[in-house]
């Protein structure tokens, strides 16, 4: 690690001579931000930008359902029982390509509904997390001391606490059927995982020849962890917060699945997924298949991105 | 060494505490309760009913007098009963074999496939083959284990039916229920058939464990070799004039399995808490089917006593692996 908090590359273009002097052509440099080199590297990162782009359609499926699908299948007055268990195909209209379910809701309109849900939860969660874990975690590593000590043996209990079982629990007692509450529990038992990753980073950094030179000159302890030592932190804070959004959506359809959290008649993708076991009788077998590989399809995409992020902003690369 | 073993064992001690306290209020904040089926069906007597259940069971004491009850009792043993008036402990001797044969079992198989291929992704770095494993490995890691359970029980019992869509044992068949004692007095008299029976049954729940969990492990198996077949001492090997595949199996072998080593200590809790949704799923009678069960029906007793186990399990994993990772590693030594 360098001991500047920019690291700027050059990219050398050659100019034409100026108008004025001798013959001798100028070369001009380019200096790019680090910005556009993270960008630059992220686009050499093929599966990356496949995952990116199938997220963003994704959102925008989820951002404009209302528009694109035929009807709304949470609510409970579009129950239609003349369309039940229709088998995929492009007639009578393009909506019915991913067949129906026993109720008569399109595979479409439900995958697209329940994608709100599904992507807010992962979202919101991850992002409160790594806010909740970042300020701890920053607090402990640059201070050090018995607040580290503290907040590393708070960290370490609730590493011991097994996930699933407490989140099903607390899910049943405080958050049935509401999306907020559901992601606040995610909030509550994830943050210390990152909370990790950000003292380990805050650690090493707050050594660093930069951090001392920027308290001799009288810069506050406020100003140094937000303002110097905050963005060297972030990579393997930002990976893993790409990771927990897979993570997360994947915990949440789990847990509706087994009917803990979001209740009919909201919707997410594991709530769709979660009386399908009668198809089993009925032959209906599009109706567990489909939403589950829009959820894989949308888990993937994340993943790749979280893999071609953190190659990114490797500033170890030599480009 | 030993100083370490008993500092990390009195810290457990501590925090087993903090979280029985946890454990004792989250529980607490549950609605229902043993005493809760005697306000859901309304009588003249009800809230008298109501309170002599409260006072039978000593709820009506306050909260810190309930907590230590609650933990002496536990601490003999006593883990009270479940809300049908069947005692805790003997529902988990029931349980915790099948949890442990399904977990157990699909984890061997899963590593034994995981870490070959890992190192063989490691060895041909780059390669289609290696490309195609890191691919596979990705969608392996990111299908949910409730949908991937659906997959296979709609393509390998409804459609093929080859094999059966849940459950332990054949009720057809004249075997006793998996985990009681008759059980176990039948298995010396018909092997075959109980364990051909019974692995016919692990297929499918096992599967949709070992798929996952293969394509995490042989990421993690591939880095690992990767980190130690860049090393100094192995280019040295190779120098000195060593077959390459003594090299590999021989010595970088070895060292890329440390790593593992403490995955398996990690892995241990699992073999109580984990498999919550596979088990719900293939209706496997295990610890987290009846983790389901009661959370279903509000019976905080059981409720209590498996996240109890769960987090001590999840304690002496951690040590485990530590420790482990300390005899297999001689490099690393704690003071």
């Amino acid at each position: 690690m360098q001991n500047t908090t920019l690291e700027n590359q050059v990219a050398v273009t050659a100019t034409a001579a100026s108008a004025t002097s001798a013959a001798e052509p100028e070369m001009m440099t380019k200096q790019l931000s680090q910005l556009q080199l993270v960008w630059i590297r992220f686009r050499r990162h093929k599966p990356a930008m496949a995952g990116a782009i199938i997220l963003l359609l994704m959102i925008l499926m989820a951002i404009f359902a209302p528009l694109i699908t035929p009807e709304n299948p949470y609510d409970i007055f579009s129950f239609d029982v003349t369309n039940q268990n229709l088998a995929p195909s492009f007639s009578p209209h393009w909506w019915f390509m991913l067949g129906t379910d026993d109720n008569g809701h399109t595979m479409v309109s439900q995958i697209a509904w329940g994608a709100r849900i599904s992507l807010t939860v992962g979202f919101l969660s991850a992002f409160g997390c790594a806010l909740v874990g970042v300020l701890v975690g920053a607090i402990a590593g640059y201070f050090g001391g018995w607040i580290d000590t503290i907040m590393m043996r708070v960290t370490d209990v609730f590493l011991t606490l097994p996930f699933l079982p407490l989140l099903l629990l607390a899910a049943d007692i405080w958050g049935q059927g509401h999306v907020y509450i559901i992601i606040i529990i995610f909030i509550v038992f994830s943050w210390p995982g990152v909370a990790r990753l950000a003292r380990a980073s805050y650690l090493s950094l707050r050594a660093q020849e930069f951090t001392e030179a920027a308290r001799s000159v009288g810069v506050s302890d406020g100003r140094i962890i937000f303002r110097h030592i905050l963005p060297n932190a972030l990579r393997p804070v930002i990976v893993a917060t790409t990771l927990n959004i897979a993570a997360f959506i994947v915990t949440e359809a789990a847990i509706d699945f087994l009917g803990a959290g979001i209740k009919y008649p909201d919707a997410s993708w594991g709530n769709i997924l979660a009386n399908t076991q009668v198809s089993f009788g009925t032959g209906n077998w599009w109706w567990p298949t489909f939403p589950g590989v829009a959820l894989v399809l949308t888990v993937l995409a994340v993943n790749f991105l979280g893999d071609g992020l953190g190659d990114a902003l490797d500033v170890r690369s030599k480009v | 060494m030993t100083t370490y073993i008993i500092r990390r064992l009195m810290q457990a001690v501590i925090i087993m505490f903090g979280l029985t306290i946890f454990f004792f209020l989250i529980l607490h904040a549950e609605p229902g309760g043993p005493c809760a089926h005697i306000l859901a069906t309304p009588n003249p007597n009800t809230q008298e009913l109501y309170a002599h259940c409260l006072k039978a069971r000593g709820l009506d004491q306050p909260l810190p007098v309930q907590y230590w009850r609650w933990l002496s009792a536990t601490a003999h043993g006593d883990l009270d009963v479940d809300y049908t008036g069947r005692p805790v402990l003997d529902t988990i001797k029931l349980r915790l074999p099948a949890t442990i044969l399904l977990i157990g079992l699909s984890y061997i198989f899963q590593e034994l496939i995981a870490l070959p291929l890992g190192m063989l992704g490691a060895l041909k770095r780059y390669s289609l083959y290696d490309q195609v494993l890191t691919f596979l490995s990705y969608v392996g890691l990111s299908l949910p284990t409730f949908w991937l359970g659906l997959m296979l029980v709609l393509l390998l019992a409804v459609r093929f039916p080859l094999f059966p869509p849940g459950g332990i044992v054949n009720p057809l068949l004249p075997i006793p229920p998996f985990g009681t004692g008759e059980y176990w007095a039948y298995l010396p008299g018909h092997v075959g058939q109980a364990v051909g029976d019974l692995l016919w049954h692990l297929v499918l729940p096992g599967l949709t464990l070992a798929i996952i969990g293969i394509g995490g492990d042989s990421r993690f198996m591939r880095a690992s070799m990767l980190d130690v077949i860049n090393q100094d001492f192995v280019r040295t090997a190779r120098a000195k004039g060593l077959p390459r595949s003594k090299v590999v199996l021989k010595h970088a072998l070895r060292n890329a399995l440390l790593p593992i080593i403490t995955n398996v200590g990690l892995f241990i809790p699992t073999l109580v808490s984990g498999a919550v949704i596979t088990e719900s799923i293939f209706g496997w009678p295990g610890m987290g089917k009846y983790f389901i069960d009661a959370l279903g029906n509000h019976d905080t007793n059981t409720l209590q006593a498996v996240l109890l186990l769960s987090a001590l399990m999840v304690l002496i994993g951690n040590l485990l692996a530590d420790l482990m990772y300390a005899w297999a590693d001689p490099r690393i030594r704690y003071n």
